[in-house]
């Protein structure tokens, strides 16, 4: 028993972040309360990703407001790119989007995915990630931080 | 998804000229004649009189004597059960010569004999036919004697049946030595006479030589050689009729006959039993052979089977009559589901060989859209051999459990015995779910890894596909109306068990219960709930289908990768490889890894190979030294016979010398 007082005397002491404003929500035509995202790495330096890590962590807890990672995104309701998008993974990254199934959503993470953050010159590099598909929700930032991330992505599962 | 991705086959069965099929056809019916006379042999000696019968001029001096006892009977109706079907299926298999001619005429002669050696009434009726049961299983193992493989196996066959044989011998004129005739009712009260040493030592051999035949461990060994080589309606018959006979001998001569003994025969039974289907059920979990794979469990089955007979023993010996006679129900209830399991099993990997050209699983793969008759018909056998509620062994294994679980508090080895054969059970059933699964999983589901996919039409209804449909039946029937078969399993048991009978009956219509005993099962009423949740998911997705969107045809997710190749699906080996880890201390496995390196560094590594063999420890610790020492004690008589005339001379003389000093 003294396990339940404490939860309840405790309370949630992760991170609560304000609550979502209504305007701001994108793609009614998803719904609201879940979102199921199959990452991308197209190019990444792996910044966004240690920071995208981070957003599941206790402290962000990201899962809280219904966004977590799928490895299969046949089951998913979108694609979570960043980093440029590199000659080698622009199939890959054009079959993940062919792999999910209607409506789908596709969210650019971080400034390379969003505007190649300088790096478009490279002999490696095919472009960013609305080149390539229709950009939904861009996080900028290099790299955006957990509470970006977190805010950015509550507007897409309205929660 | 391309085809060098597959394997190449080879084919498994080597063009033969294709024989008259009026050959084929007697074979056929005279094996089905035979079958049906057991089957009316069977019949009329478990519910009537009986017959008598004595051919006094057949083997001189002693003539041929045979009489129906009710055991006897019943051991006649399951040999006779499987050899029908086993018939019918030859009526599809022997076609376009996959028989050769000696197998043709050698299989109605060994359904005749398998029948014959349970109604033997004496012990030169019975020796001979079982020597004769040996010779012919012997032939349809070499069916492809121009095969090394098949020749090898023949000859560890051989070895190790001969090996037993003597052992009956050898037991046999222990018994009767004090038996005014050599009839099997004068050998019982000639075994009452024997000393107790006497009885033991006649107990161990006749374990030894029928044990050599029912594939317990350590005389298990032939069973895996042997029954790829053989053609599948010949493994088929000997898998499941054959080591039952040798059950059957255990039986007659260390229940019947010396009726019964102290309780450690029981223990020792329990002992070999539980190390059987262990060892079985964990080298059958690591085959990659189909045919390997069913006769290792075959190997388990009889283990389970001897833990049935020596819990008898044990409780028999311990004044639990009641718990006695329900191990004997077990015992009557693991031989039947067996012989229609296992036989069903063969016959469906003969199927499979014939379709694809090989019977191993790592080639295997996507037979259930192929072949859909003989993957329903595995699909019963990975049921019925995986002892899950509604698979035929699970009654037997039930009862046998049931008896043991309602020992109350015993004193000595007996208390601790109890609850190490349930453990071993327990072992056995868990892992033998998972060869099983691994069985049908990789066989059946999935992809094909070969590239039979073309040439495999569908699958036609003809006479294979008809009696592997009985089999099933068969084993359908016995795993939902147990307690329709309750009354004949009641009075087989009855016969068998040696120490009286208990007063009540082993069964009520739809539950399957155990008088005395707290237990009862309700397998119909499990059978209609499942029936009916999957009639409701069946309705549910028709109804649901409506609603739908369209399907789109896509490709494989493959984590942005393309082209996934059948190979990459789990296969046997992978699938196995975790049990073959726990239990390394019993397989030994045999690996390699082989690493080659590039020039430049030799960190950096161009080419991995790996080799994995499988083989059986107990084979390589046990039976390798007794060969090489053999071959040792040959060399050394070798020395004795250089080709010199003049010493085999000196030789014979001494030999006559030496007649001539004992006879003086």
């Amino acid at each position: 028993m003294g396990l339940v007082k404490r939860i309840t005397r405790l309370g949630r002491i992760t991170q609560t972040q304000p609550p979502l404003d209504p305007a701001t929500t994108l793609r009614s035509d998803l719904r609201s309360g879940s979102l199921l995202l199959r990452h991308v790495d197209a190019g990444s330096c792996n910044g966004c990703e240690i920071e995208l890590s981070g957003c599941f962590s206790p402290k962000y807890d990201l899962e809280s407001y219904g966004i977590s990672l799928t490895a299969s995104p046949r089951h998913g309701d979108g694609l979570l790119v960043t980093g440029v998008v590199t000659r080698n993974m622009q199939k890959p990254l054009m079959d993940a989007w062919a792999a999910t199934p209607e409506p789908k959503v596709v969210i650019a993470v971080g400034d390379c995915a969003i505007d190649c953050n300088g790096l478009r010159a490279g002999y490696g590099v095919a472009g960013t990630v609305s080149d390539h598909l229709a950009v939904d929700l861009e996080i900028p930032g290099c790299p955006p931080t957990p509470s970006e991330i977190v805010a950015a992505l509550r507007r897409v599962s309205k929660r | 998804m391309s085809n060098s991705d597959h394997l190449k086959l080879h084919s498994h069965t080597e063009a033969r000229p294709d024989r008259s099929s009026n050959a084929v056809i007697a074979s056929n019916f005279a094996s089905m004649a035979a079958a049906l006379a057991g089957l009316a042999a069977g019949i009329d000696g478990l519910w009537s009189r009986g017959l008598a019968f004595t051919a006094p001029g057949i083997i001189p001096p002693f003539g041929l004597a045979f009489h129906s006892s009710e055991l006897g009977s019943f051991f006649t109706m399951l040999v006779a059960v499987v050899s029908l079907c086993v018939a019918i299926y030859n009526f599809g298999y022997a076609k376009s010569g996959r028989l050769s001619p000696v197998s043709l005429v050698i299989f109605p002669l060994f359904i005749a004999t398998l029948e014959v050696i349970p109604l033997a009434n004496a012990i030169p009726s019975f020796l001979f036919f079982w020597e004769l049961m040996a010779l012919e299983s012997l032939a349809l193992v070499l069916d492809h004697h121009q095969r090394v493989s098949a020749q090898r196996a023949a000859l560890l066959y051989a070895i190790v049946t001969q090996f037993g044989f003597f052992s009956i011998l050898a037991a046999l004129a222990l018994i009767g030595s004090h038996s005014h005739g050599l009839g099997f009712s004068s050998l019982r009260a000639g075994a009452a006479a024997l000393t107790p040493s006497e009885r033991t030592l006649a107990f161990l051999l006749a374990l030894v030589g029928f044990g050599s035949k029912a594939g317990l461990v350590p005389l298990h060994a032939w069973l895996p050689k042997a029954h790829p080589e053989a053609p599948a309606p010949a493994s088929a018959l000997m898998s499941t009729a054959m080591v039952s006979l040798g059950i059957y001998g255990l039986i007659k001569f260390g229940l019947i006959v010396l009726a019964g003994g102290p309780a450690w025969w029981g223990l020792l039974l329990l002992g070999i039993g539980a190390v059987s289907s262990v060892y079985g059920v964990i080298e059958s979990s690591v085959s990659s052979d189909l045919k390997v794979l069913l006769a290792y469990s075959t190997t388990e089955n009889m283990g389970l089977v001897a833990m049935a007979a020596g819990t008898d023993l044990v409780m028999a010996a311990t004044h639990h009559i009641e718990l006695a006679f329900a191990a004997t129900l077990a015992m009557v209830f693991l031989l039947g589901s067996h012989a229609v399991f296992k036989g069903l099993g063969f016959l469906a990997a003969g199927v499979i060989a014939n379709g694809t050209g090989t019977t191993d699983l790592n080639a295997l793969g996507g037979l259930n859209k192929r072949m859909r008759l003989t993957s329903a018909a595995f699909g019963v056998v990975a049921l019925s051999a995986s002892c899950l509620p509604l698979g035929a062994a699970f009654i037997g294994e039930w009862i046998l459990l049931q008896s043991l679980i309602h020992l109350g508090p015993a004193g000595g080895v007996v208390a601790l015995a109890a609850p190490l054969t349930i453990g071993a059970i327990a072992l056995t059933s868990g892992i033998g779910l998972l060869t099983m699964v691994k069985a049908f999983g990789i066989g059946f589901l999935g992809k094909a890894r070969s590239n039979y996919g073309d040439d495999l039409g569908a699958e036609r209804v003809g006479p294979m596909q008809w009696s592997m449909g009985l089999l099933a039946a068969a084993n359908l029937a016995i795993a939902i109306f147990p307690a329709a078969l309750a009354p004949l399993a009641t009075h087989v048991a009855s016969v068998l068990i040696s120490v009286g009978e208990p007063s009540g009956h082993a069964s009520v219509t739809s539950q399957f219960a155990l008088f005395g005993l707290g237990g009862a099962i309700f397998p119909l009423a499990s059978a209609a709930v499942l029936a009916g949740a999957i009639l409701a998911i069946a309705i549910a997705v028709r109804f649901n289908a409506r609603s739908a969107p369209p399907r789109i045809p896509a490709e494989l997710w493959a984590c942005g990768a393309r082209g996934l190749s059948p190979a990459m699906q789990h296969n046997a080996s992978s699938f196995a490889e975790p049990l073959q880890r726990v239990f390394s201390d019993v397989l030994r496995p045999k690996t390699d890894v082989e690493t080659e390196t590039f020039e430049e560094s030799r960190l950096i590594i161009s080419r991995v190979e790996f080799h994995s063999a499988q083989h059986d420890s107990i084979e390589t610790a046990l039976y390798e030294p007794i060969s090489s020492a053999v071959s040792n004690l040959g060399r050394l008589a070798r020395l004795a016979h250089n080709g010199s005339l003049g010493r085999y001379l000196a030789f014979g003389a001494f030999g006559l010398l030496v007649v001539l000093v004992v006879l003086h």
